[in-house]
């Protein structure tokens, strides 16, 4: 093997965000409401990870936390998310501001709502450099929105860097939140369901723009989403979460070609393929869980067909099924070999 | 045969059938913001439509945001007054009908809508949403049958009769999906028309609803006409396809003619970037550049043409007509068999 590859494979296994044991609670009027009950997880360099969950499953909030976007109270948040040495959790503003928005940024769902509405493109995008990077003059900042806006596909961007927000499309208006994600360059993008509001066509557009910058600057991108064809289709590595939980990891190939987890299956059945035409779509039965009365055992088991005593009386640990493949299932090799 | 017998429009000798409701021409002009009163700017939301919706059958309505699907739900039961164009239902033009008449054809015609946070009187118990068209045409039900009857109506959809006496807020969105089924049925319908009812659900919920609008097509030989952009939830639910692009319908034929041998440039492109569960088995994906043109002043002849990989400068002169081409299904390309 070359050095070349061998420093290049070192790279790509080089862990730089470790999640461990994230759990988030919200204290209400009316009681504790339990988001996010233990997750863990790690971003190596230049892979995509994808979290796919449904309303309510914890995937927005667990970034949240990362990303210092919770109000403390009254969230409550615990454990640890280490990024190359610095603690994210609960961490003083003074360390995260070097972080967040600069090595880690966000693309949001509902860019219209993210942008400024009061203030021109090219001045949103340089506000940006201003804070992280004042040492910059005004002509190098404007200069650098021209260029970002043409590298995320906006023709004109010379004369377009004056425009505001409503004179954008949502698609385009994504692509600016884009822009705004990767303009500092930096190690890991979270999208928050980038195309959910976004037409089909226009999802493509986006999901080949984020494909593109990934390879080209080698950062990390974690995608959620509730959508299982598109993290089928951008992600290397999958986290299934349900209430608050995942339920099973893994390289997104094998998640989806020998899904593990009782709810992994059930969302793979409820989705209208070519093959059930004519047929009836197996549905999961019942509704997610109340966040502020979670079951006992396992939050699945009172929606799982396959749900004995032991499931509605003890947790599941996450067990290896081979492969880095993991479920947290009390049968889970059983489920993985049916 | 039980099975085909399940699925009458899915037989051939049924999808020959008198259609229901036949539309011709069907205009929907709003006066353009800043148009002035003459009227003469206005946007084209729906412009010259013409389909048929034949008994037991279950018309699918695809296409993205903008291009009139919404409108034309509307249109069609007079929740806007279409500018031009008839509808026969029945012997009887409902766009000519009396506001009178039309309010008592509206129990032939129902309608479910999008939103079911929005949809449904806060205000209203479950029993008094399900009941009300029942004080607005007293002649459907005896006041003594109310009861039984909204119990009854409330277990056909999945819900319990004592959630009669409950509040909209009380249910999740699903189940409120369920009330909004049990509230068009009150009237005994023939057509109900769904303006995308799955869009504000979960995928595991998503599937309860389907199956359910399925299941009562079938025990009362409903027709639908099913508006939604989800591509692989319009291929399951429907018997054929309308694919509309700009105020226009593009391409229209059964759901295997437009999902296996699609002809027009535009549904190509809508389904190739189509998010696929299982990525390799998928077809080259056609890229859409730019965005869909203002429908103030839409492109002349075809107006796909702005965007087509395919067109020529008679694209520009002529408007495609909506006919059968390649033996095989109605499409609005002239060169389609090119």
């Amino acid at each position: 093997m070359a050095l070349v590859d061998v420093m290049r494979d070192m790279q790509e296994q080089q862990t730089i965000l470790d999640v461990r044991d994230l759990k988030v609670s919200f204290k209400t009027p009316r009681g504790h409401v339990y988001a996010v009950n233990g997750i863990d997880f790690q971003v190596t360099a230049g892979e995509a990870l994808g979290i796919l969950g449904e309303s309510g499953s914890g995937k927005s909030v667990s970034v949240g936390a990362m990303m210092g976007l919770l109000e403390s109270p009254p969230a409550m948040i615990t454990g640890s998310a280490d990024y190359r040495g610095t603690e994210l959790l609960n961490a003083p503003a003074s360390v995260t501001r070097k972080i967040h928005g600069d090595r880690i940024s966000m693309v949001y769902q509902d860019a219209i709502t993210s942008l400024n509405p009061g203030l021109k493109i090219g001045t949103q995008i340089g506000e940006l450099f201003k804070v992280h990077r004042p040492q910059m003059s005004r002509g190098e900042r404007r200069a650098k929105a021209v260029e970002l806006m043409e590298a995320v596909g906006i023709h004109s961007a010379s004369e377009r860097v004056d425009s505001y927000p409503h004179e954008f499309s949502g698609g385009m208006n994504q692509r600016i939140m884009i822009a705004l994600g990767i303009a500092l360059g930096p190690d890991i993008l979270i999208a928050d369901e980038p195309t959910t509001a976004l037409d089909v066509t226009v999802q493509a557009q986006i999901m080949k723009l984020l494909g593109d910058l990934r390879r080209q600057s080698g950062m990390a991108l974690i995608l959620i989403t509730h959508d299982i064809g598109l993290v089928a289709e951008n992600t290397d590595r999958l986290m299934v979460m349900y209430g608050g939980r995942p339920v099973e990891t893994g390289p997104t190939a094998k998640v989806i070609d020998r899904p593990s987890h009782p709810y992994t299956i059930g969302l793979m059945n409820s989705i209208p393929q070519v093959e059930m035409k004519g047929q009836k779509l197996v549905a999961i039965s019942g509704s997610p869980p109340k966040l502020s009365q979670l079951p006992q055992g396992c939050v699945f088991a009172p929606r799982c067909p396959l749900a004995r005593d032991v499931c509605r009386s003890s947790v599941p640990e996450i067990t290896d099924i081979g492969q880095d493949h993991f479920s947290a299932c009390h049968f889970a090799e059983e489920v993985a070999n049916d | 045969m039980t099975d085909v017998l399940q699925h009458p429009a899915t037989t051939p000798s049924s999808s020959d059938a008198a259609p229901l409701l036949q539309v011709s021409n069907l205009i929907k002009h709003y006066p353009a913001p800043g148009g002035g009163r003459d009227g003469k700017r206005v946007v084209q939301a729906v412009d010259n439509v013409s389909f048929t919706l034949r008994k037991g059958e279950t018309l699918g309505v695809v296409g993205e945001s903008g291009c009139g699907k919404s409108t034309l739900a509307r249109a069609l039961l007079r929740l806007v007054e279409p500018t031009s164009g008839q509808a026969m239902y029945k012997g009887e033009d409902l766009f000519a009908l009396s506001a009178k008449d039309m309010r008592k054809r509206r129990c032939e015609l129902q309608m479910i809508f999008q939103d079911p946070f929005a949809s449904l009187n806060p205000r209203m118990t479950v029993g008094q949403i399900v009941s009300e068209p029942w004080v607005i045409f007293p002649d459907i039900l005896p006041r003594a049958q109310w009861k039984p009857r909204i119990e009854e109506l409330l277990t056909r959809v999945g819900l319990r009769a004592e959630d009669a006496s409950r509040y909209p807020h009380q249910f999740s969105g699903g189940q409120r999906q369920r009330i909004g089924i049990a509230r068009a049925l009150s009237v005994n319908p023939e057509v109900i028309v769904c303006d995308e009812p799955f869009s504000a659900l979960d995928v595991s919920i998503q599937a309860q609803v389907i199956n359910l609008l399925e299941d009562i097509q079938d025990q009362y030989g409903l027709s639908y006409i099913i508006i939604a952009h989800d591509l692989s939830v319009i291929r399951h639910c429907s018997d054929r396809v309308a694919v509309m692009y700009l105020g226009n319908i593009v391409e229209i034929g059964t759901w295997d003619q437009i999902y296996q041998n699609p002809l027009h440039p535009y549904t190509q492109a809508l389904l190739s970037a189509m998010p696929e569960i299982r990525p390799d088995e998928r077809k080259q994906r056609i890229i859409l550049e730019g965005e869909v043109p203002s429908p103030i002043d839409p492109p002349s002849g075809c107006r796909f043409r702005t965007r087509c990989n395919r067109a020529q400068t008679d694209c520009a002169n002529q408007k495609p007509e909506l006919i059968i081409r390649r033996d095989s299904h109605p499409c609005a390309c002239i060169h389609t068999s090119t």
